[in-house]
């Protein structure tokens, strides 16, 4: 009797107890002849899904299961039955959220309970010889899951005490009339992977492998076996062999048959409408939405509504439009600022429904990237809205509207990295903590992003094993066991995380169709299954993300409306010279995505004319067009230095607008399609391997498939290799062209913000750190550059956020005051706009600051304005006396403390606030110091070659992995910003001074690169002497 | 009148006795773990010498921030016995001075001058320690007064008063118990001396800072007097004993040890406490010395005799004896009233009388109680020492029928199947053809640790003879381990 499924599986997702992934269970299931296998993970269906994604390719079953804790054992159950999984779904959800958890519920049929290994209820009495104690077990499991619904599960590991165990199983089988089950119940895949396997239960028990003794596997024989293994082993017991077979015959349940349906959209009275009713919704709210967004639309524009909304009608998407509209409609109605990205942009219907902000008709996107007549898969459509309270209040929407069972985020499986990999793995091999620290400054393969392709498999190896070797002799005994671990644990599930915005709905309870748990913020949950196992298994996800840049502009649209300058966004002119001119001077500190230093530097070269290039601009300087050399070859063609080169002919249509350079995933895309005649669908399987953190077997698959192909259709190798390595770029950070304009118009938006309100912008800015590349005091900085005035933090002046004054002057908000609560701070709000402060007294009792807080205000000069007009120091001296709320006021003799100079009121400010309304701390320096070094704005008109000496504020490191190990540094001044440019060599001599002082003064000649462009390649760096070591703030470091 | 002496860099003293050659490189103290990375580590170094001040760095420093301004900064662990060793050399010193002494931190003493005459106290200029190192010292009416002026390098040999304070920097309120949470403020409002502080009105400056506040004002205006907390040596109990002749019999030494225990017993009995341990030395004829501690199982400071005859007796001494040492270490007399509770040895000197006779036979942690294992590795046990309580027992045993370990197991020779599978015995005391077997049952373990790695497959065989266990140790070696009763038994 050949035994043909494995019913009592674990996998690494059942988090410190399984070894191996899903996939590999189930492929190394496949390769040893096995027709099913069911993952039964602890607490729930975590890894249900990657094996059901992975049995489809092999060709064999996923049962899904789960382990539940029952009376203190653990208990594998089984789905035979689609209702089963349902009543096992929402009964995991109800012990995850803590509801009142009947086992009652499980009686229900459709679930089938095993007895379980050495730790299940049964066995693990047994093993103590405590036969009655079994029995009581067993029969408790019957009672819990009916008397047909229980199977004694046999095992033989090889171990002395498996003939007395499986005899007393035997004997309880037959006195409870229960079947026998031959099991394995594997915890790795192989038996290689037992080391890993001792390892988890090492960190699960805190120990190290030294310590643990017994609580290690006495062999390693918890690995899958053969049907010809497992029927040597129980030839003796055919019946339980022959059993798995009848089992495996009575589960007819699959995740294939999960059940799950997207809403319909609701009609007014809240009953769901059918799908030509919703249709003809859509397009009675495109067609007005076409008005509202085009004035008066052109035949073209209703054409293409018309053909865009009978495709989404004939693939029966309707409600999804609906019910994404609806998100976004009750966001407008609160006034939140929100627009779609991604490639749903190129839709006319999105921009006219308002989810998008991108008009596609006009910027020439094409539908069929979006949809396409063979789509089987739900559109993916991501919105931003702006991060903090206001996309929480859009998610509490969608989470109020389907119910707290009915909508959930999905989850974010955070997986072992190299150091956390290192770290954990050299721990329980008992070395020092210190190893872990030294690997970590080696690097600790950095790069890694999830797995890598065979080759770079055995490059990473060798150069994990070198870094290995400058930490332990190789000699060392137990160097070879922690490489092994190390490879073994790298991209192993961790734990679950919460996705930034994904969530997903149903339409009915979410918790039957996958297990729900609290996710660590409030008031929110999210599914057991990330994006990805939720896309394989149709289940629609709508990313609601929370984008910095978009609360900021929110909030700078709101100043100009309360300040009588209304602006409707949709109307801002996208042509506007002056923000090119801003552009072109790359004039940029503060706006969204072009602001880098190396954003900076492309747009003086690439000098944009029109919105399209603005959007190339974002889409150009990102890693994956740097490293694909994709970034000098349009500048140069774009400047005319050289021709467009279309790799093929055929391609010249699709690279036409970015000058033979594919720079979008569309591009890359149509390209297959056309190359090596990839379908629609297979174009599909191409996007999602490029997906950025996608496991690299797809990317595997579907590359070796283009190559091919191309060499089927006589594609000659250099351009095979062309555009595979175009591809290969995408997998790196790639982005779509209608994401490009997607974030191109934030990205305008905030240059046009800059350009004509700065005080509201810098203002709206401020109020939202911490965000973008530059900290708070950079921006102050650049906001006087261009003009404006800051008023200092006033408890008598300043509300609660930074404020504008008029067009020229801004007040900084007490929010700024770090270390006073934020009930402190509304307090004072709160009781001054009751009634003025009148005395220092009159504050401190009605706005109650504790000492600390007191001592914060006075510092920072916020007390300055009460009318006892007192200096900072004067306001410490007094607010330092103990305050006594009494009838008789406090006697406040005059202070004897000197006022602060202007240098200690600017360390007062950057230590209390992290930025100062006063002057850069660098124009103090040059008051008091007899150097004579070059400001940034010298810098600019000094010739090629010439040696120069600077100083100023680091505000930026950067070694970005692109940069071949070199640094470069900025450095602020009161007259603006230098670019430092550190060599490899000297960044590693000069590392600590680099890496640790505040101040540099920095040794170098000017180099004048394209775009007329000064950077300083620096020769010698120095701490800057006689800087005020108070005038410190924060930097953007190494990101 | 009081001085304060003080120690400059002691602790970076002590540290450099480890390391000689280091004196003129830039060093610092500072405690690592082993293999941490040096310019990672944000500690404060706790001091650095003079070749590292002139670099510009201090102690407070974070390591990492002074290795930027001195990369060639020696990082020293603090030597701890090397600075008691100091501090004793410096009262020693002082108490030439005057008996009178206080250790106000480790490396500073506050002497009371007042006793001593005018030529004691001149000595102070004089003072010096006998490997070097500077030995500063200030005088002043009030000793915490002059523990925080000698603080101050070019404050040696000076007297100091309030006016001589007022130009010292804030900073050295940190000295002070609780300073440091307050220099914050104090900077805050600008103070940059103690003359700042000092002229602050101490009823606006208690008003706001509290008590602690105007004890420091006090102090600075020599305003706090107070007695010194009196340095007294501990007492010594250790007695050495040089022998006429060298001993080389048990004999000859109890009777010497005797000779020691007597006034022992009495010493111990008049301060009311009891010996815990003895420690017993021995100089040899040859030079070399040897030391034995003898653990007590209880408190007491009679019949002290019988467990050094019985260690003595089991003693091989390498060479004849030339000189003993008698040291104890010192508990509270046994409180327990002996017939309250039930104790659960009756006598428990016996008792331990017992093992150290076993010790002294065996070696050291030889004798224990022989319990399972903590790992899955088959006939390995682990000794429990016998004070330590059992582990508690649950699991039923693997193999319930008893089984006759060979120890040392037979090496043999097996004629066998693949796979193993063993067919029959060729060497050893039992030969013949299995008849029956049950296995294998795999068992292997530390395979993290290339030089502890095992594995084992076993066996249970039937021979003509009985039943025995069989272990197949790969790749080539096969064991008889034991048997279940076989029928020449």
């Amino acid at each position: 009797m050949v035994m043909i499924a494995e019913f009592h599986a674990r996998s690494a997702f059942s988090f410190l107890r399984g070894a191996s992934q899903p996939e590999s269970l189930v492929r190394r299931a496949s390769e040893l002849g096995l027709k099913t296998i069911a993952i039964t993970d602890h607490d729930g269906f975590y890894g249900s899904a990657r094996a059901h994604h992975a049995a489809l390719e092999c060709g064999i079953r996923a049962v899904v299961g789960a382990t539940l804790d029952i009376g203190g054992s653990p208990v594998p159950i089984l789905c035979a039955t689609r209702e089963g999984y349902r009543t096992l779904s929402r009964h995991i959800t109800d012990r995850h959220l803590g509801t009142m958890v009947g086992t009652g519920q499980l009686h229900g049929g459709g679930l089938i309970a095993l007895t379980g290994d050495r730790e299940g209820p049964v066995m693990r009495h047994l093993l103590k010889d405590h036969r009655e104690a079994a029995l009581r077990a067993a029969q408790t499991l019957i009672d819990l899951f009916g008397q047909g619904n229980v199977y004694v599960e046999i095992m033989r590991h090889g171990l002395r005490d498996d003939g007395r165990l499986v005899r007393h199983l035997t004997d309880l089988a037959t006195h409870l009339k229960l079947p026998l089950l031959a099991t394995n119940s594997p915890l790795h895949a192989t038996r290689a992977d037992r080391l890993l396997c001792d390892a988890f239960t090492c960190l699960r028990h805190h120990l190290p492998l030294d310590q643990a003794g017994l609580l290690l596997a006495e062999n390693g024989e918890r690995h899958l076996k053969s049907p010809l293994e497992m029927e040597r082993l129980f030839t003796d017991i055919p019946e339980a062999l022959q059993n798995v077979r009848e089992l495996d015959e009575r589960i007819g349940f699959t995740l294939e048959n999960l059940g799950y349906r997207f809403p319909d959209f609701p009609d007014e009275s809240g009953k769901p409408m059918t799908l030509p009713d919703q249709t003809t919704l859509l397009r009675q709210r495109s067609h007005q939405g076409a008005h509202e967004r085009y004035g008066k639309p052109s035949r073209q524009i209703f054409d293409q509504i018309t053909k865009e909304i009978e495709l989404i009608d004939r693939l029966g998407f309707s409600g999804y439009f609906l019910i994404v509209q609806d998100i976004v409609r009750f966001a407008r109605s609160r006034g939140i600022l929100c627009q779609g990205r991604g490639s749903a942009a190129n839709s006319v219907v999105c921009f006219v429904l308002g989810i998008t902000n991108v008009d596609a008709f006009h910027q020439r996107l094409v539908f069929e990237r979006f949809l396409s007549e063979n789509q089987r898969k739900w559109p993916d459509i991501d919105i931003d809205f702006p991060s903090g309270e206001r996309r929480e209040s859009v998610i509490q929407y969608v989470f109020q509207k389907y119910g707290a069972r009915g909508a959930a985020m999905t989850a974010n499986v955070i997986t072992y990295r190299p150091r956390s990999a290192f770290r954990e793995m050299s721990k329980v091999l008992s070395f020092p903590p210190t190893l872990a620290d030294r690997f970590s400054t080696l690097g600790g393969n950095s790069h890694y992003q999830g797995s890598w392709e065979d080759e770079d498999r055995e490059e990473k190896k060798q150069e994990f094993d070198d870094n290995l070797a400058t930490l332990i002799p190789p000699s060392h005994p137990r160097a070879e066991a922690l490489g092994k671990l190390y490879h073994a644990v790298l991209g192993m599930p961790r734990h679950l995380g919460q996705h930034s915005g994904g969530i997903i709905i149903c339409d009915r309870g979410l918790d039957e169709i996958v297990p729900i748990e609290p996710a660590t913020m409030p008031r929110r949950t999210v599914v057991q299954w990330d994006k990805d196992d939720c896309e394989d298994l149709g289940i629609v996800k709508i990313d609601l993300l929370g984008l910095g840049m978009l609360a900021a502009m929110q909030d700078a649209f709101e100043i100009c409306g309360k300040r009588g300058r209304p602006i409707d966004p949709a109307r801002i002119p996208l042509d506007d010279p002056a923000v090119y001119e801003m552009l072109h001077r790359a004039d940029t500190v503060g706006t969204f995505q072009v602001e880098s230093r190396a954003q900076m530097a492309t747009l003086r070269i690439l000098r944009p004319n029109h919105f399209y290039e603005v959007a190339i601009q974002v889409a150009i300087v990102r890693p994956g067009p740097i490293v694909g050399d994709l970034l000098h070859p349009y500048l140069r063609r774009r400047n005319g230095l050289e021709p467009p080169d279309f790799i093929h002919p055929d391609f010249e249509p699709i690279l036409k607008r970015t000058l033979g350079v594919p720079l979008f995933q569309e591009q890359v895309l149509k390209m297959a399609m056309i190359i090596a005649g990839f379908s629609g669908g297979e174009a599909d399987d191409l996007r999602r391997a490029m997906a950025f953190n996608r496991s690299d077997d797809r990317m595997r698959k579907v590359t070796s498939k283009l190559l091919h192909r191309m060499a089927e259709r006589g594609v000659d190798e250099e351009t095979q290799e062309k555009v595979v390595h175009s591809i290969g770029n995408f997998a790196l950070y790639g982005f779509p062209e209608s994401h490009a304009l997607a974030f191109g118009l934030i990205a305008y938006h905030s240059c046009w913000l800059k350009v004509h309100h700065p005080a509201e912008f810098y203002t709206a800015l401020i109020n939202n750190q911490p965000m973008g590349f530059y900290s708070a005091h950079s921006l102050l900085q650049d906001a006087k550059h261009h003009g404006l005035r800051a008023l200092p933090v006033s408890c008598i002046s300043s509300n609660l956020l930074t404020e504008v004054i008029d067009s020229n002057t801004i007040r900084l908000g007490l929010h700024r005051l770090k270390g006073i609560s934020q009930e402190t701070l509304e307090r004072t709000v709160t009781e001054r706009e009751r009634q003025n402060f009148e005395s220092l007294d009159d504050f401190l009792k009605r706005a109650n600051p504790n000492a600390k807080e007191r001592r914060i205000f006075a510092k920072s000069g916020a007390l300055n304005d009460l009318p006892e007009k007192m200096h900072r120091r004067e306001a410490l001296w007094q607010a330092e006396l103990p305050f006594v709320n009494d009838l008789l006021p406090v006697e406040r003799p005059a202070g004897i403390l000197p006022a602060m100079s202007l240098s200690e009121r600017l360390a007062a400010d950057l230590s209390t606030q992290g930025l100062s309304s006063g002057p850069h701390p660098m124009k103090l320096w040059r008051r008091q110091s007899t150097m004579n070094l070059v400001d940034a704005r010298t810098l600019q008109e000094l010739p090629h070659a010439k040696r120069v000496e600077l100083g100023g504020l680091v505000i930026c490191r950067q070694r970005p992995g692109t940069a071949k190990g070199h640094c470069f540094i900025s450095l602020e001044d009161e007259t603006g910003i230098s670019n430092l440019f550190v060599p490899k060599k000297t960044f590693q001599e000069l590392r600590l001074i680099i890496v640790s002082e505040p101040y540099l003064w920095a040794e170098g000649r000017v180099q004048i690169s394209e775009g007329d462009q000064r950077t300083v390649y620096v020769t010698g760096l120095r701490p800057l002497p006689g800087i005020n070591p108070g005038h410190t703030a924060r930097s953007h470091d190494f990101h | 009148m009081f001085a304060a002496l003080h120690f400059v860099d002691l602790s970076v003293h002590a540290a450099l006795k480890a390391s000689p050659t280091a004196w003129r490189q830039p060093s610092a103290v500072l405690a690592l773990d082993a293999g941490a990375i040096v310019e990672k580590v944000k500690l404060p170094l706790l001091a650095v010498n003079d070749a590292a001040r002139q670099t510009g760095i201090d102690a407070g420093w974070p390591l990492n921030r002074a290795l930027v301004r001195c990369p060639g900064l020696q990082v020293l662990p603090p030597q701890p016995e090397h600075g008691a060793a100091l501090l004793v050399e410096m009262i020693a010193l002082a108490e030439t001075l005057t008996p009178d002494l206080e250790i106000a931190t480790p490396d500073t003493l506050i002497l009371d001058l007042s006793r001593a005459t005018a030529r004691q106290s001149g000595k102070l200029d004089w003072l010096e320690m006998a490997d070097g190192g500077e030995l500063r010292h200030v005088r002043a009416n009030t000793p915490d007064l002059a523990c925080l002026g000698v603080r101050v390098a070019d404050r040696h040999g000076d007297f100091i008063s309030p006016q001589t304070i007022q130009s010292l920097p804030l900073e050295m309120l940190g000295a002070l118990a609780g300073g440091s949470q307050l220099l914050d403020l104090l900077e805050n409002w600008g103070l940059e001396t103690l003359g700042d502080f000092m002229r602050l009105p101490r009823q606006a400056l208690t008003a706001r800072l509290g008590a602690t506040a105007g004890d420091w004002h006090d102090l600075l205006h020599e305003k706090k007097p107070r007695l010194l907390k009196l340095h007294r040596p501990p007492e010594n109990l250790t007695q050495t004993l040089d022998l006429e002749h060298p001993a080389a019999t048990s004999e000859t030494l109890v009777f010497a040890f005797q000779r020691l225990l007597a006034p022992l017993t009495a010493r111990l009995r008049a301060r009311h406490v009891a010996a815990r341990a003895l420690r017993l030395g021995f100089q040899f004829e040859d030079g070399a010395e040897m030391e034995r501690i003898l653990r007590l199982p209880e408190p007491r400071t009679e019949a002290l005799l019988d467990p050094v005859q019985l260690l003595l007796e089991n003693l091989k001494l390498p060479a004849a004896v030339m000189g003993i040492s008698l040291d104890v270490e010192t508990a509270d007399p046994e409180a327990a009233q002996r017939d309250a509770f039930k104790r659960e040895l009756a006598r428990p000197q016996q008792w331990q009388e017992t093992l150290a006779r076993l010790e002294a036979l065996l070696g050291e942690q030889r004798v224990g109680i022989p319990e399972p294992p903590g790992d899955h590795r088959p006939d390995s046990f682990q000794l429990r020492h016998p004070s330590a309580a059992p582990a508690e027992k649950d699991a039923w045993p693997t193999c319930p029928v008893p089984l006759r370990r060979y120890r040392p197991p037979y090496e043999i020779h097996v004629a066998h199947a693949p796979g193993p599978r063993p067919l029959a015995l060729l060497s050893g005391p039992y030969r013949g053809e299995i008849l029956r077997f049950r296995g294998p049952f795999r068992h292997s373990g530390n395979w993290w640790d290339e030089t502890a790695a095992w594995q084992q497959m076993e066996w249970d065989v039937e021979l003509p003879t009985g039943f025995f266990r069989l272990a197949y140790l790969p790749p080539e070696r096969w064991c008889l381990e034991g048997d279940y009763g076989s029928s020449e038994h």
